[in-house]
């Protein structure tokens, strides 16, 4: 971002705080940025409160969890077949798992700091790690880190079924 | 972008809501948990009421999640129903049985509720305006969200603290609060929030 001389005191004079003491003097009031500031200055001041955890539980049983049927994915196909190998010598390498006549295939890209995993959910199907919600683009595609292969297990749930993807250090291959 | 990661998956969790999947419907009363509270909380009312509200804001989006028209209209239509919901519970604590008895209040109960719709509305709005920036805060670099935090989300800290947790000097905070500001300010004007 450029430098903007005028930045902070636009600012100061939206937040008229502690931080803006010195800069309120020089605020130019006829910048249109001066509205939105103020706008986001009534917004960041909006105290948040946080229901009980009572509360919380007893809204979610309005709708309880339904009993899934709970099915290990199969290991199909992909560019790397030996499970051992994978960690040891691969950067990069894919997998495709099927569960249920469903297919989903993963790819996996080593980086500095563990694994990128990167996947396109089934239709219908949201993607959870290790319990909890992996975000879907408007494509349905998403991407996770994982330290080790031995973090990249993932399970694929619609309202019915949850296939469990195996982690891919531990997948082995079937014949489909 | 705010609205496709954010909104195109309230999308996907609101169509799973609608076909009867409880882990969806727990993950949405996960995501507006605070919302739906921080209504009657601001207004003052007691917590016994706020928890009454709370409970009677996610029963009526259980009943009516076939009937909103869109996961973008869904922050609003929660922030209305409890907005309206705790009017009315304001309204009803504050009735004065002696005021009623002598007929001073010259408002007919057509007008209250009038008045009741409108501040439910500014009040819906102001609620999602929060939200809206929260979530855009959540989607910025790392240091300018924990600064952001830091200053105006959670409860006060000096601003030596604050220097010290977050390893900015304490004569760079309001130059950096300014452009992380102004970064949220373009993120949120992309997103059409200023409109």
């Amino acid at each position: 971002m450029r430098q903007d001389p005028k930045l902070e005191s636009i600012v100061a004079a939206a937040m008229q705080d502690w931080l803006s003491e010195e800069h309120l003097s020089e605020a130019p009031l006829d910048d249109p940025r001066l509205a939105h500031f103020r706008r986001m200055a009534a917004s960041l001041r909006y105290r948040h409160f946080d229901a009980s955890a009572e509360s919380v539980t007893s809204a979610k049983s309005l709708m309880p969890e339904l009993e899934r049927r709970q099915i290990w994915a199969k290991l199909v196909g992909g560019s790397m077949a030996m499970a051992g190998a994978r960690s040891a010598t691969a950067d990069s390498f894919q997998l495709t798992f099927e569960a249920n006549g469903t297919q989903t295939r993963l790819m996996y890209e080593r980086g500095p700091s563990g694994w990128k995993v990167v996947g396109q959910a089934p239709e219908g199907f949201a993607v959870f790690l290790k319990g909890k919600p992996v975000r879907l683009d408007s494509n349905r595609r998403f991407t996770f880190p994982a330290k080790t292969l031995g973090d990249s297990g993932i399970s694929l749930m619609d309202e019915a079924h949850e296939f469990l993807i195996p982690s891919a250090d531990q997948a082995e291959f079937h014949e489909p | 972008m705010l609205r496709e990661t954010s909104e195109g998956d309230l999308s996907r969790l609101l169509a799973r809501c609608r076909k009867g999947d409880g882990r969806a419907w727990s993950e949405l009363v996960d995501r507006f948990q605070g919302y739906v509270y921080s209504i009657p909380r601001r207004m003052g009312l007691a917590e016994d009421d706020c928890a009454d509200i709370f409970q009677a804001t996610f029963i009526a989006l259980h009943r009516s999640l076939d009937k909103i028209g869109s996961a973008a209209s869904l922050p609003k239509w929660i922030g209305v129903t409890a907005s309206r919901e705790a009017l009315r519970i304001r309204r009803l604590r504050n009735r004065d049985p002696q005021r009623e008895t002598e007929g001073s209040d010259d408002r007919g109960l057509d007008e209250i509720l009038a008045d009741e719709e409108k501040s439910a509305e500014a009040l819906a709005i102001e609620a999602c305006d929060a939200r809206t920036l929260r979530l855009a805060m959540s989607q910025l670099g790392d240091r300018c969200a924990k600064l952001l935090t830091a200053l105006y989300l959670e409860d006060e800290s000096a601003y030596q603290e604050i220097s010290l947790r977050l390893g900015i000097p304490v004569g760079a905070i309001g130059p950096t609060r300014a452009r992380c500001l102004e970064k949220l300010r373009r993120s949120l004007e992309e997103e059409g929030f200023f409109v």
